[in-house]
């Protein structure tokens, strides 16, 4: 490997490290403070919503087929995580769709 | 050797990501490969760098001869939102062993972060145990699927849109969220700022709607605080 790609890719393990061992190195005295606590608590649910919109990418909406196929099997979902609470069958159905409605959409 | 009842439970937690991080992981392999790099450096970079976003965007930042600096900049900018993830854990990583503590930090991607949140600490089980493989799945799927990827990258059949697994996973643990606390700001909030982060800054939407949540949340408390004083 060239000593450029060694040079991107060790900055990068260090980038990882350091962005995930900093909220327990500044931690130590956040953690006392009940708003910290507060925020740790509720912030979860908050990301959960946040990672859905990145992975389905809110650039697609721009373009054919404006994230149609994501946003039914979206509703698929919930449907189902609404009415069965069963995880996996959730997911299944859900990916199911996504993967029968990106064919039909797209060829 | 009996699995303990933590291995099975994280295995099961885990999933969903097995189904997005394996292909996911393979698909890196496959494109890094393509980009006439060596193949070995690949499983590599996924164990030392754990970051699929991260990886991807250096990928073709490489392929354009980019500069280090401007590289570690951009990827800055999505790793910094697991700095937040953190935060949730504080306490509960506090306790574990040396060695355990530092695994669980630099392990806290995406997948690991939803299901640590959405199973806390028991009383049934041990935390440390189920932590640790709730951790070590996820990371075995990214950099198995690496490894896979590089060694056949030619006969891999790719199945388009098998990644929406991990989007319906987190959706799920959504819905569980709102069905829990009923907290529709829960909804409202990340839905708003990230249409407008996005709006504004397409490249760091992610970074700046997190922030904007932790802001949002860090006054909520403080409303919260004002009214019980008043009462």
């Amino acid at each position: 490997m060239s000593a450029y790609l060694l040079t991107v890719f060790a900055s990068l393990c260090g980038l990882s490290i350091v962005t995930r061992v900093l909220p327990f190195v500044l931690g130590q005295h956040l953690a006392k403070s009940p708003r910290v606590r507060y925020v740790g608590k509720k912030l979860p649910a908050y990301i959960m919503l946040l990672l859905v919109i990145y992975e389905i990418d809110p650039g697609t909406f721009a373009h054919w087929p404006y994230a149609i196929p994501a946003l039914l099997s979206v509703a698929v979902v919930i449907l189902m995580q609404v009415r069965c609470r069963q995880v996996l069958l959730s997911l299944v159905v859900g990916a199911g769709a996504y993967i029968a409605l990106l064919k039909l959409f797209t060829t | 050797m009996m699995m303990s009842s933590e291995v099975k439970l994280a295995f099961r937690l885990s999933i969903p990501t097995l189904f997005a991080y394996g292909p996911l992981g393979m698909v890196f392999s496959i494109l890094w490969l393509q980009a006439g790099f060596p193949g070995y450096a690949a499983p590599l970079i996924s164990l030392t760098t754990y970051a699929g976003a991260v990886q991807f965007l250096a990928l073709s930042m490489v392929q354009e001869h980019a500069s280090v600096f401007s590289i570690v900049l951009a990827a800055s900018f999505i790793a910094l939102r697991n700095s937040f993830y953190g935060l949730s854990f504080i306490e509960r990583f506090k306790t574990k062993p040396r060695w355990l503590r530092g695994f669980l930090m630099f392990g806290l991607v995406d997948a690991t972060y939803a299901i640590l949140a959405a199973n806390p600490k028991s009383e049934q089980q041990n935390d440390n145990a189920f932590c640790f493989y709730v951790t070590l799945f996820p990371c075995l799927y990214w950099v198995g699927g690496s490894i896979i990827g590089s060694l056949l990258y030619q006969y891999l059949p790719v199945i388009n849109g098998i990644e929406f697994i991990l989007t319906a996973f987190f959706l799920v643990l959504v819905v569980e969220y709102y069905l829990a606390g009923r907290d529709k700001w829960s909804l409202v909030m990340p839905l708003l700022f990230s249409f407008v982060a996005y709006a504004l800054f397409p490249k760091e939407y992610l970074l700046l709607a997190i922030i904007a949540c932790v802001v949002f949340l860090t006054l909520q408390f403080k409303c919260i605080k004002q009214s019980e004083n008043l009462s």
